[in-house]
């Protein structure tokens, strides 16, 4: 990077590398690389899955066989082989609780901080770890089994609760709703599942964390999150992936439904390898995320932190359906080196009295491009609906780009719909101020920057909150010299 | 009519209608038409799977007609109309097309300094500045209004103003639609040349008093050289059997000011596009627009500001109030590219509902790629506040009366805006007797 | 303390500062005064080491140290202290932890001990007294949507916390009433001490009816062309800056 000559001091090269990449040596069993009916047979057969699962799938992949490659976000990258992706790889100890986890596995959740075991335990926080494609254990199943909580693996709600699936699967999402969502449904290998019964307040945390592993392995996740009426449960989600050189697919989806006077909130922290600094590398993150707000009262929150990726193509959306009921988004987004994100939100107004609040706040450095875009639709039905919208984007550095894309439909007039966005360089005043009272360049930027993405960080769980602080700085380091 | 006979009947008119176009000695002209119908041979009509015109569906509306290239010649009080709606005329100059073509008898120029040229464009086809812009602005390349328009344009405004010229007054241009029993069309081009330092007040005014269905299709380039000035206004007043596509293009070199301002209130369905490039520095741009809707009109705006080169401003506010089961649309984008650094740039659309049925659709874009810029928009859409409107009647103004006033508070900001004793009186009137019959 | 030798600075192609030399001993206050233009915030920028000047000669030491070759933050970690004229806000950073983590950079810059969360607070709310600052200001956002008083203000209870050896208070004054002022200048004089020294920019005479300075210096064209004790100022409110720069200038 070459530095601009009215401010020679900003922008050196980064030095920070990616912190959580290192490769698990363990044994996987692997399908072949390709995707086929067969392949698809495959893992619905190593899953022991019912039938109607299978179909579904297959139906999924005729459905994608027919769809494209949507091309309208502003991200760039070389056409994705989808044949020479491996859709199944599993670590072939094959877990069926903690202690027969492989122990590589647990000593990989370790570095990554997962809080397992007694971590967990004094965390708190229940954790379902997907380690490529296969769910490796479930904390605090018991305890929240007496509350009637079902908490496991995709896998194993299909065995076990069967009709919630059936009922539920795809009915946020449909198979056929895009072409990344589709590709997902037709080769998910596994995810959470999460039931939270009538009246519950779940007590703890549910959190999941996702790890992709082997080399050429996409990673096909799938969520599934129900909220049963006047039900609570706050949902954490981390991402992390090793250092290699080729691109690795991620595609998942989840489906969020709250029943009347349930709500959910579902907070991700995503930190997928990025690439470095030449763009060599990196996650294709292309996730569908959906919430439907059914019932009336009902309320679903998406706060995200976005740091990861060499590409992320994410909008989680909410359908709010019940009167009365709220959807909320809170993101963070920031690319760095030669990262592109393109995220926004979807918030769909078909009940009365339906609520939404948006605030967006993008970084951008180094070579990035970052772009929220969104959609706010008013039906003709949703009377008094209301839209606030806020997207703030900072630039640092003079090669990067900011770009706001919002989609606003109103087709009711008692709706008030308001959206505002701004775009600014980092404040040199504001630099020079933290300076001038003795803080460091590099601190006074990331007290900024910290200060700038305040209201989002404000509606993370405490001790995600921390980490997505740390993980901002990291990912900004020898952005701003 | 399906879109691709449309487009069919529109590719063979034109071997009918070759030798009759104006410019026939003009071999640059007859060179563009046939790359122009080329270009809308390959592109067709736009559908709503395009970006562009995701909101407005033209298969349900325009596309369903078909008119004829035979325009009616017909006379029309123009004069006295325009006083009735508020205008002096006699400050202006006043140029007058009907159906497409130029009409002497309705015009009155009055005396042109050394230097500024005010005429037909068909009248100036051979003109090397005419040559040397005309499809180079606006470009026929994926946009099919256009390169039809390049393809069938009969006439248009040419305004060329050399360096520190200045226009005293303005030149109010009414393009009238008038026909009888059957579908008629036009398609004007107008140019407007600006050498360093010159200045111009230029409005482009359009209405229609017909008894069948008329398509207006204009594209008016402008070429704003160093330190220039061009204010221009569009008055769309298209009457409710009118469709009208119209394209203002601009190109702005250093230090020059540019002006477009659009009011709206005509036509079953209107679509504006407004486009101007900051090609050099310090150039500045300011867009402003007022759009109102009733019945089940369909009013599309759509703005480009290209911000290529550092220190240069834009200021961009359109407001809209859509009534009855009318649609509004705005899509305002704003580009900053990577060289164009210490940019201003603001953008805001607001849109007001009166009733249940109408909707709106806006899509304010920021495309940010250089840092040290100042870029914001902003977009609000509802209904009259509920509390003002009781604060009112409370007062003892009736429910309708103090409807009236809301809404005038909200469109008449742009009414106010505008600092031209020629059209401020006309605009108001304009904006007011719209409300009357809504 | 600080000792200013022919300092000259100009921003773009504007030389602003034509040679400035000027010594401060510990515990002095001086004062800079001049019309608008003559370079006084400027003196003010360079000395923090604010970018967009350009120094074109000349030398600043504090203590010895050269001030020029720091960067601001080691500036301040040496001891200088700017007051702005216009305090810049930070949305969403609290007050309070922004100056926590100031106060901690120049203690450990020193080799001192950091001071943790509670012993910071107790230390902040004794500040806050004297400056009548309510201790809701320390949960707001650094300067955001503070009114100019309470902007002021949270200068000086930023400079009683970090305690500068030297304080620059650039026009301080500008845009507070008599009672903020009064404030304000309690703030300062409560300060003032034998190993502090103070450098007051202002426009007007005013503010040193509060804070008596022992010394005045006017500065036009980007020099200081005459210095007297703080009866200069005094003659100045009376006859304006024009019988000194020989134009007719009104303060």
């Amino acid at each position: 990077m070459t530095a601009k000559p009215q401010e020679p001091s900003v922008e050196k090269v980064t030095t920070e590398e990616y912190k959580y990449g290192f490769v698990t040596d363990i044994e996987a069993d692997s399908a072949p690389p390709g995707l086929n009916e067969d392949i698809i047979r495959f893992i619905s057969h190593k899953k022991k899955e019912p039938k109607f699962l299978l179909d579904w799938r297959l139906k999924a992949y005729q459905q994608w066989l027919k769809m494209k490659t949507p091309e309208w976000a502003y991200v760039h990258y070389p056409p994705i082989d989808y044949q020479d992706v491996i859709y199944y790889s599993a670590p072939k100890a094959g877990p069926k609780s903690l202690a027969e986890v492989d122990p590589e596995v647990l000593k990989t959740f370790e570095k990554l901080g997962v809080p397992m075991e007694e971590r967990a335990m004094l965390a708190g926080v229940a954790v379902d770890a997907v380690f490529d494609s296969v769910s490796v254990g479930t904390t605090f199943k018991k305890k929240l089994g007496e509350m009637g909580v079902i908490f496991c693996s995709f896998s194993e709600a299909v065995h076990e609760h069967p009709e919630l699936i059936q009922q539920y699967l795809g009915s946020v999402v449909p198979y056929n709703d895009n072409f990344y969502a589709a590709l997902n449904s037709a080769v998910f290998t596994d995810g959470s599942f999460c039931y939270i019964p009538k009246g519950v307040r779940c007590p703890m945390e549910l959190s999941t964390y996702f790890r992709i592993n082997a080399a050429k392995t996409g990673q096909f996740e799938r969520t599934l999150l129900i909220a049963d009426e006047d039900a609570y449960v706050s949902y954490l989600e981390g991402c992390t992936a090793p250092m290699r050189d080729e691109n690795q697919l991620h595609a998942a989806v989840v489906e969020l439904v709250a029943l009347k006077g349930a709500e959910i909130k579902y907070s991700t922290v995503q930190n997928w390898y990025p690439g470095d600094k030449d763009g060599k590398g990196g996650i294709y993150n292309f996730v569908t995320k959906r919430g439907a707000c059914r019932g009336d009262s009902s309320k679903i929150s998406w706060t995200q932190v976005e740091t990861g990726s060499a590409i992320t193509w994410k909008y989680p959306s909410c359908i709010l359906q019940g009167d009365n009921s709220v959807g909320e988004f809170y993101s963070v987004a920031v690319v760095n080196n030669m990262q592109q994100a393109d995220t926004g939100t979807k918030m769909i107004h078909l009940g009365k009295n339906t609520k939404s609040t948006i605030v967006s706040k993008g970084i951008s450095a180094g070579k990035g491009q970052n772009t929220y875009r969104g959609l706010v639709r008013i039906q003709p039905a949703a009377e008094n609906a209301h839209n606030y919208t806020q997207c703030d984007s900072l630039l640092m550095g003079d090669k990067c780009g900011a770009h706001t894309v919002p989609y606003i439909e109103v087709k009711n007039n008692t709706a008030k719909v308001g959206h505002e966005a701004s775009t600014s360089k980092i404040g040199e005043d504001q630099i020079f101020y933290c300076q001038q009272r003795g803080l460091s360049k590099e601190d006074a930027v990331n007290l900024i920057v910290n200060g700038f993405c305040k209201e989002v960080f404000r509606k993370l769980p405490m001790e995600f909150a921390v980490e997505a602080q740390k993980l901002l700085s990291v990912s900004l380091e020898g952005s701003v010299g | 009519m399906s879109t691709l006979t449309t487009q069919d009947l529109y590719l063979s008119s034109f071997s009918q209608l070759q030798a009759k176009l104006p410019g026939q000695d003009a071999a640059w002209l007859k060179t563009l038409r046939l790359q122009a119908l080329e270009q809308f041979k390959q592109t067709g009509f736009p559908t709503d799977e395009l970006e562009s015109w995701k909101y407005t569906n033209l298969s349900l509306s325009l596309l369903k007609e078909s008119f004829t290239f035979d325009a009616p010649a017909s006379t029309t009080a123009v004069a006295a109309q325009l006083k009735k709606a508020g205008f002096d005329t006699e400050k202006a100059h006043l140029m007058v097309f009907v159906n497409g073509q130029f009409s002497k008898e309705l015009s009155s120029l009055k005396t042109l300094a050394k230097g500024v040229a005010v005429q037909n464009i068909a009248s100036a086809l051979t003109n090397e500045t005419v040559k040397a812009f005309v499809g180079k602005i606006a470009l026929s390349e994926n946009r099919a209004f256009t390169a039809l328009n390049a393809a069938f344009f009969t006439d248009g405004l040419f305004i060329q103003l050399e360096a520190g010229k200045v226009l005293d007054a303005p030149v109010h241009v009414v393009y009238v639609s008038t026909n009888a029993g059957q579908a008629t069309q036009s398609h004007l081009r107008n140019l407007l040349v600006l050498a360093n330092d010159s200045k111009a007040n230029v409005i482009e005014h359009y209405w229609g008093e017909n008894v069948s269905a008329y398509f207006t299709n204009v594209v008016t380039e402008a070429a704003l050289a160093k330190g220039s000035t061009l204010e221009h206004m569009k008055i769309g007043q298209e009457d409710i059997k009118g469709y009208h596509i119209g394209s203002l293009i601009a190109q702005q070199e250093e230090g020059s000011h540019f002006t477009a301002r659009l009011f709206s209130v005509g036509g079953a369905l209107t679509r504006n596009d407004i486009e101007t490039t900051l090609g050099q520095k310090k150039a500045e741009c300011v867009m402003e627009g007022l759009y109102l809707a009733k019945d089940k009109q369909h009013v599309d705006t759509r703005t480009f500001i290209d911000h290529l080169s550092p220190n240069c401003n834009s200021t961009e506010v359109f407001k809209g109030v859509i009534d009855d089961q009318a649609v509004g649309v705005f899509d305002g984008r704003i580009l900053v590219r990577e060289n164009a650094q210490k940019t201003d740039a603001r953008q805001s659309n607001k849109n007001l509902l009166l009733t249940k049925e109408a909707k709106v659709y806006s899509k304010p874009q920021l495309q940010i790629y250089a840092d040290d810029v100042k870029c914001s928009h902003g977009s609000s859409t509802g209904q009259i506040d509920d509390e003002a409107l009781f604060y009112l009647q409370s007062r003892g103004i009736s429910r309708e009366e103090a409807k009236k006033v809301l809404v005038y508070a909200f469109a008449g900001e742009m009414v106010e805006k505008i600092e031209s004793a020629y059209l401020k009186p006309a605009l108001k009137k304009l904006v007011d007797g719209w409300m009357e019959v809504s | 303390m600080l000792v200013i030798k022919g300092l000259k600075a100009r921003v773009e192609d504007k030389q602003i500062l034509n040679g400035i030399d000027l010594t401060i001993n510990p515990g002095e206050v001086h004062a800079i005064m001049g019309p608008n233009g003559s370079g006084k915030s400027t003196l003010a920028h360079v000395l923090s080491g604010r970018p967009g000047y350009e120094i074109t000669g000349g030398s600043v030491t504090l203590d010895g140290k050269d001030l020029l070759a720091l960067s601001p933050e080691d500036r301040a970690r040496a001891g200088v202290f700017l007051a702005f004229q216009y305090p810049v806000e930070i949305p969403g950073v609290n007050n309070t932890y922004f100056l926590k983590a100031a106060l901690n950079a120049v203690r450990k810059s020193k080799g001192e001990e950091e001071l943790d969360a509670m012993d910071f607070l107790e230390l902040v709310k004794a500040k806050l007294k004297p400056l009548k600052m309510d201790e809701s200001m320390l949960q707001r956002a650094v300067n955001e949507g503070f009114s100019g008083g309470e902007k002021k203000k949270n200068e000086i209870l930023q400079m009683a916390v970090l305690e500068p050896k030297l304080g620059i208070l650039d026009e301080t004054d500008s845009g507070l009433d008599i009672d903020a002022l009064k404030v304000v200048a309690d703030g300062v004089n409560a300060l003032r001490g034998k190993n502090r020294s103070f450098l007051v920019v202002t426009h007007y005479q005013r503010l040193l009816d509060y804070i008596v300075p022992d010394q005045v210096h006017v500065l036009a064209g980007g020099k200081i062309i005459k210095t007297g004790g703080k009866e200069l100022a005094l003659e100045l409110e009376e006859k304006g800056y024009g019988w000194l720069t020989g134009e007719k200038v009104n303060a």
